[in-house]
């Protein structure tokens, strides 16, 4: 969907370059992306086609080795590691593929952590947390631990953890990859809810059927975007 | 392949692993070792005679610290009284000199006066001649003399004729008619055994208030105990106090084991570096117990594949435990070689004069000792990870295929635990050891009450049958001052009889005017008999009054000096000057006599460090007291070597059949009472310096394996937008939290070892704040370095991994 407006995010012929035993890999090459507020876009592609380096470099985890890349209007890509954090903790909300929480931090604890991160105080840690909780419908288990919760409960959880900052995007690494079809399901209708209630978020998937319930699907392929196509 | 093989195989494929686990045990082995060695060689083994442990010394005492030697009318009557006894002999040591032995100078033999039964209590045959008869235990009886076996391998090259050759000893020949088996050196290394009942009619010795030197041994009857011993000898003391209130009023006997007589006073401190080294090793095993279980977890896989093809939880304990004991068996080895290596500076470190301490040897005990704790140890490291390792979730080591997403929570505990139980006895040991340093320090700095340094010592025994008077000894004195004092580089020169570190004498004294007190009740000072430039050679400060001089005779008025506490201690807020005491300075048959004071001189500490009861100190003149136990003390700037050459140059010119003994530098003398300090100190801060470095490294491994299996949670974290400082945080405040709880633990157990150490230490006070926040300090530091590296890795970690699959 492109509403006209600036863009959120503007890539600008990024490329990336891993060297490893003296053999360059070129993950991604001239890349040219603008991501606008409220979007829902996906990026398609077969394995080792640049997906992830491409969300890594989205999400402020990475570098591009040539481009540039503009959040919000400020130049991002040369930034220190630190700042690139403080960025990150503000502006990006991830859900990764494996969840990825923390075993031994409590569900509340686990939303809670970027906003720890932030510095925010512990009262309005609590409303932002819980908020975020009642929004994936898990606020009933902010006393678990994850071992104690389903796959797709889970998924909620690290969902709502991205959710807890606010953030300007939120960026999915194959978010039903370790789900039943059933709670792969549910949680593509979590995020569909999100982008219609305003959230902007791009979606790595290699699943068509998931792929389309984006607006805009970015195809690549050998580190090249080969299809940009909005939904019909 | 058996468990054995397997095991050799683990090993040799983690080289860098093998080698970091056995160096560890080795130093903890080895240290272990080392002390056992001393622990062994002192406290263990047993002495060479037969039934050693029947052996006892008797002696008197008035209360703790206040023992004194017998008096031979005593001796006679618990000799008669006893049941628990089978034989009780009485020993008198002293100092002789040997000569007209032709082709060889005189020289300075030990000897002890000793009933016949003494050899019955040794229980050793001689190995030539026979010891005393009865005939020749009496008074009257002809000279005889048993010789030691190192006094006839060296003087009379080992010469069997030697039997019923003549010895001169102080004059006085004697009869040789057996030799002693090289073991028999009792008492004290002695080198002639003389009979002793020959002299019991001197009337000195027969007198019940007199103590002369005189100690009593004996040979407990077989299945009589200590304690019934030492029943049955308070109550015959308590029976004489009653008959004889007078001269026994006060007095008991003390009964001891003859190897407690020897070494007792080296059991606490040889118990605590014992304690000390244990610490030690427990940390190393700690240390280890965390690397084994940090590498379990890492080959979780491999002991799930054991599991799934059939093997039991025992069965792959057992082949982890052969690991671990391959280990150990190593590491034991290695720390005997380095046992071994450091046993010559064991024994310089160790108080010369005690003879066991120079006898430290790796012998089977010694070997036995190192295999059992290599044993134990290698359950006590290896047990808890091997069980860990057997019980990991077999389903989940093969699913993710490699060590597992995470470790248990109790394992996570467990291993806390072993760094927080780290730095609880390294904090601890650290406590012990400033305790200590700085208890050896304060000694080295005490104030003696005169100059160690550039003093000179040298001693003469003059035999009493040539040297029979005052006058005589006085020319010797005289001529022996003058030529030394003239000798260049000599500032000055005094003689003393029974001087400063050298045993000393006390004597019973009452101020003039007072009542004269039963011997009982009579207090007692300590009595040295000077002459020449005694007080200005030590640099003691005559504080009021004179020193003694030339009009100070025979025949003149008595006269004495007195130090600073027995003028605060009798005379306060008087001038002591002028004041007269009944001062019994020793002279045969001459008792109390009223002697003038006309000097007051600063107070010397005469047992420096081992000072228990000081008591007040009364010198006479050798011009008024007949004194044959003479000790040159020289100021000068001379190296000992030369000025030691040039007295017994000076000594022959005057004398020569005298020898002179015992040349050395005073300061040698202060050193030997720090001895045992010294070695405490020393071995104290090496075993807290090792457990420092092992509690360091051991939280450094923690840290870095615990950084090494959070990295993807690490890498989620960052991802989430921690800044790599908030990073560092978490790892440090993860080695934070174990330095706290370590710490609190550590100070209650090191406040329970500072009261246990409070008899060891000097000047020092068992609880010191400075010295626990310095160890505080460097507990922390040692913390911070440990977790730095870790946290700093930690804080690199890229966030990337958190989109890689489990």
């Amino acid at each position: 969907m492109n509403n006209g407006s600036d863009p959120l995010i503007r890539l600008s012929s990024v490329t990336k370059v891993f060297l490893t035993d003296e053999v360059e890999t070129h993950a991604l090459s001239g890349i040219h992306l603008d991501i606008r507020p409220g979007e829902y876009m996906s990026i398609a592609g077969p394995s080792g086609c640049g997906k992830t380096t491409l969300l890594s470099i989205l999400g402020l985890l990475d570098t591009p080795s040539d481009g540039s890349y503009s959040l919000k209007g400020h130049e991002v890509a040369n930034l220190s590691f630190a700042d690139r954090a403080r960025i990150r903790n503000r502006e990006i909300g991830f859900i990764f593929q494996s969840f990825n929480l923390i075993g031994d931090l409590t569900v509340f604890e686990n939303v809670e952590l970027p906003l720890t991160y932030r510095g925010m105080a512990a009262s309005e840690r609590k409303s932002f947390v819980t908020e975020a909780l009642d929004r994936v419908g898990m606020a009933h288990r902010a006393k678990h631990l994850p071992s104690q919760l389903s796959g797709g409960q889970q998924q909620r959880v690290a969902v709502a953890r991205a959710l807890a900052g606010r953030p300007a995007i939120l960026l999915a690494d194959e978010p039903t990859g370790n789900l039943d079809s059933r709670n792969g399901e549910a949680v593509m209708q979590l995020l569909k809810e999100l982008h219609e209630n305003g959230a902007t978020i791009c979606m790595v998937t290699h699943d068509e059927r998931f792929a389309q319930h984006a607006d805009r699907t970015v195809h690549l392929f050998d580190g090249r975007v080969v299809e940009d196509r909005m939904a019909a | 392949m058996n468990d054995l093989t397997f095991a050799l195989r683990q090993l040799r494929k983690s080289p860098g692993f093998t080698f970091v686990a056995v160096l560890t045990l080795a130093l903890g082995i080895g240290a272990n070792t080392a002390i056992f060695s001393i622990v062994n060689a002192v406290l263990l083994r047993p002495l060479p005679y037969p039934d050693a442990d029947r052996i006892m010394v008797l002696n008197e005492s008035s209360g703790p610290g206040q023992d004194y030697s017998v008096a031979l009318p005593d001796y006679f009557d618990w000799r008669n009284e006893n049941t628990v006894f089978e034989h009780l002999a009485a020993t008198h040591k002293e100092s002789r000199n040997l000569s007209g032995i032709p082709g060889r100078d005189p020289e300075r033999v030990s000897c002890a006066s000793v009933t016949r039964n003494f050899f019955n209590i040794i229980g050793l045959p001689p190995e030539l001649g026979r010891t005393f008869s009865q005939d020749e235990d009496k008074v009257g009886a002809p000279p005889v003399a048993v010789i030691s076996d190192r006094v006839w391998r060296r003087v009379f090259n080992a010469d069997p004729g030697v039997l019923g050759r003549s010895i001169t000893l102080h004059d006085q020949n004697y009869t040789v008619t057996g030799v002693m088996p090289p073991q028999m050196t009792s008492p004290q290394d002695t080198d002639a055994w003389l009979s002793m009942m020959r002299r019991s009619n001197n009337p000195a010795w027969m007198d019940r208030s007199h103590h002369p030197m005189i100690y009593v041994w004996g040979k407990l009857k077989p299945g009589v105990t200590v304690d019934q011993a030492r029943t049955e000898m308070k109550g015959i003391a308590a029976r004489l106090e009653k008959t004889y209130p007078d001269t026994n009023g006060g007095e008991t006997a003390v009964v001891t084991p003859l190897l407690d007589n020897l070494v007792g006073k080296y059991r606490t401190n040889l118990g605590l570096l014992f304690g000390a080294v244990g610490l030690v090793l427990l940390i190393a095993c700690a240390n280890l117990a965390n690397l084994f279980a940090a590498r379990g977890a890492a080959r979780a896989r491999e002991f799930a594949i054991h599991a799934a093809v059939g093997a039991t939880r025992g069965q792959i304990i057992k082949k982890l435990l052969f690991e671990s004991f391959l280990i150990a068996l190593l590491g034991g080895a290695l720390g005997f070689l380095f046992a071994v290596w450091v046993r010559s500076s064991l024994i310089a470190l160790s108080p010369g004069d005690v003879s066991r301490f120079q006898q430290i040897s790796f012998d089977l005990p010694v070997l036995g000792f190192t295999f059992l704790i290599a044993s134990l140890t290698s359950v006590l490291f290896g047990l808890w990870p091997a069980w860990q390792a057997s019980h990991a979730d077999v389903q989940l080591a093969l699913k993710t295929g490699s060590a597992g997403s995470g470790d248990p929570p109790s394992a996570k505990r467990a291993r806390d635990w072993l760094v927080i139980s780290e730095i609880a006895l390294t904090l601890t040991l650290l406590v012990a050891a400033s305790l200590v340093l700085k208890s050896f320090s304060k000694m080295q700095a005490l104030q003696l009450g005169y100059e160690p340094r550039n003093l000179f010592s040298a001693r003469v025994e003059l035999p009493w049958k040539t040297y029979s008077s005052r006058e005589k000894i006085g020319t010797f004195a005289k001529a022996l001052l003058d030529k030394v004092t003239a000798l260049p580089g000599v500032q000055s020169a005094g003689i003393g009889s029974n001087s400063p570190l050298m045993g000393g004498w006390q004597t019973g004294f009452w101020r003039d005017g007072a009542a004269q007190p039963t011997p009982a009740q009579m207090p007692s000072s300590d009595l040295e008999v000077v002459t020449g430039d005694y007080f200005s050679t030590f640099k003691t400060p005559l504080l009021r009054g004179r020193t003694f001089n030339d009009r100070d005779t025979k025949d003149s008025p008595r006269v004495v000096i007195v130090d600073q506490a027995m003028a605060e201690q009798y005379f306060p807020g008087e001038d002591p000057i002028g004041k007269r005491l009944f001062v019994d300075a020793g002279n045969d048959e001459e008792g109390n006599v009223p002697s003038e004071i006309v000097g007051v001189v600063a107070r010397m500490r005469y047992h420096a460090v081992d000072e228990m009861a000081p008591l007040p100190l009364i010198y006479c003149s050798m011009a008024q007291a007949q004194r044959t136990s003479l000790c040159l003390f020289v100021r000068s700037s001379m190296s000992a070597a030369s000025l030691s050459k040039s007295i017994r140059d000076v000594v022959a010119s005057i004398d020569p059949n005298q020898p002179v003994f015992d040349a050395r530098p005073m300061l040698d003398r202060v050193q030997e009472t720090w001895g045992t300090h010294r070695l405490l100190s020393f071995l104290f801060s090496i075993f807290a310096g090792l457990a420092l470095v092992l509690a360091t490294i051991g939280l450094y491994g923690l840290l870095a394996y615990t950084t090494l299996k959070r990295v993807r949670e690490i890498g989620i974290r960052l991802a989430l937008g921690a800044r790599p400082a908030q990073i560092r945080a978490l790892v440090l405040s993860h080695g934070l939290q174990l330095l706290l709880i370590g710490s609190a633990i550590g100070l209650v157990a090191a406040f329970a070892l500072s009261r246990a150490l409070q008899n060891v230490l000097f000047e020092v006070k068992g609880i010191d704040p400075k010295i626990y926040f310095g160890v505080g300090a460097l507990l922390s530091a040692a913390t911070f370095f440990a977790s730095w590296i870790p946290a700093r890795r930690a804080s690199r970690v890229n966030p990337v991994v958190a989109f890689r699959a489990e």
